[in-house]
């Protein structure tokens, strides 16, 4: 019985595809402030995202309250991926609201300015 | 020797005067100052981290500075305990600690463990009211960020605060004597036409404008929405310009004295709503 359940597990594992782990507090520490902290976090993601299904950008909780930080760690994807795609491979955890309704705000703003640089290139 | 002596007011009102004064103590000949705040009935975190810059730049210029202190007592106690007498060198009163103001501080680098500190002393002296203490938190933090990563300032960034329990009021002031606004945009092609100081904050301010390489420029412009929206008040000087981002309205203007760096006082309601973010009904993504 317990053989058939790490069968069915391990299938399920292999049709779900690559999860990764990004740990914001064990990449930066309590350093979450900057554009050069924020931009390890974008590292850590753009360097997984061709194998990854899912990305886990896992918060610890940390009150980051930092525009300059969640907008070079995540803000800036919007210029490299679809914004569809941004939504479903990443997922956010032990997120505060506050950092949830910031970054979302910062997303859109990034959103802006993506399609004005498309309709000035084109 | 010559005598600097300060207004009876060290505010964002009396911001100009102040910065004449300051102005002179940085461009006089003389070695050997005073700077005479005897007279000084008043004042507010700009005016402290106005004179404590005027210092020391004058410091490091090799200037001789004594200073005569208020004679208002109120003034004295309140100028020792944000830390400006010892800034000076001069042993204020022994005090008991008060907590309704944030000792002055020279910023030489991003400190996250100050930022918390400031936070949770605002925290639980004043009932923030919720989102303020996050809102708070990251303007300290966009504030401090632009001026390392633009302003080119010799002696960092100076900060300080205060606040007011009964009335429910913060004043968040930091200041820098770097290159300014208008030079720091002027860097980049695309703001070389910027004519005056109160364009290049007017515009500073907007979503997405920055001197930095790459994309950025959206701090300031959250500080705007946050304090708009909590019916609080940004003022930001550099160079002639000062603008002052109101609830409802933008006031600028050309002052008389150039300030060489920008400073930025803010207003905060500790007990107003401070939900800026999401305003206009964009969804979510995450």
């Amino acid at each position: 019985m317990g053989r058939e359940r790490s069968f069915e597990c391990e299938a399920r594992m292999k049709t779900e595809g690559k999860k990764f782990i990004v740990n914001i507090k064990k990449i930066c520490g309590r350093n979450v402030v900057t554009r050069e902290d924020g931009k390890k976090i974008y590292d850590a993601i753009t360097k997984r995202w061709k194998r990854a299904e899912n990305i886990i950008i896992d918060f610890s909780n940390l009150s980051i309250a930092s525009v300059s930080f969640l907008d070079e760690a995540i803000g800036h994807l919007v210029f490299i991926y679809p914004v569809e795609q941004i939504a479903r491979k990443l997922t956010l955890n032990r997120i505060r609201k506050f950092d949830r309704a910031l970054l979302n705000d910062i997303m859109f703003s990034r959103i802006r300015q993506a399609k004005k640089e498309k309709k000035r290139a084109a | 020797m010559i005598n600097i002596r300060f207004p009876s007011r060290l505010s964002i009102d009396s911001a100009d005067e102040v910065l004449k004064l300051c102005k002179g103590i940085l461009e006089t000949k003389e070695d050997k100052l005073c700077v005479d705040l005897s007279e000084v009935k008043w004042t507010e975190p700009v005016g402290v981290t106005l004179l404590a810059g005027t210092i020391r730049i004058a410091h490091n210029k090799r200037k001789e500075m004594f200073i005569s202190g208020p004679e208002d007592k109120k003034v004295k106690k309140y100028l020792s305990r944000i830390g400006l007498l010892k800034y000076f060198g001069v042993n204020g009163l022994r005090l008991q600690p008060r907590y309704t103001s944030i000792e002055l501080r020279q910023l030489t680098a991003i400190d996250p463990i100050y930022f918390e500190g400031i936070v949770e002393l605002l925290d639980s002296e004043m009932r923030l009211s919720g989102g303020v203490k996050d809102s708070i938190d990251m303007s300290l933090k966009e504030l401090v960020t632009n001026v390392f990563d633009h302003s080119k300032s010799d002696v960092g960034c100076l900060v300080c605060a205060q606040f007011i329990p009964k009335r429910q009021i913060i004043w968040i002031s930091a200041a820098d004597w770097g290159i300014g606004i208008l030079q720091s945009l002027r860097t980049r092609d695309e703001y070389k036409n910027l004519k005056s100081d109160t364009e290049a904050i007017t515009q500073a301010v907007e979503e997405g404008i920055s001197s930095r390489p790459g994309r950025a420029g959206l701090g300031l412009n959250h500080i705007k929405r946050f304090l708009r929206v909590n019916k609080g008040t940004l003022t930001i000087i550099s160079g002639r310009g000062r603008v002052d981002f109101l609830p409802t309205a933008t006031r600028t203007q050309t002052i008389n004295v150039s300030h060489q760096g920008t400073i930025a006082n803010m207003r905060i309601h500790a007990n107003k709503e401070a939900f800026y973010y999401m305003k206009n009904g964009e969804g979510k993504i995450f």
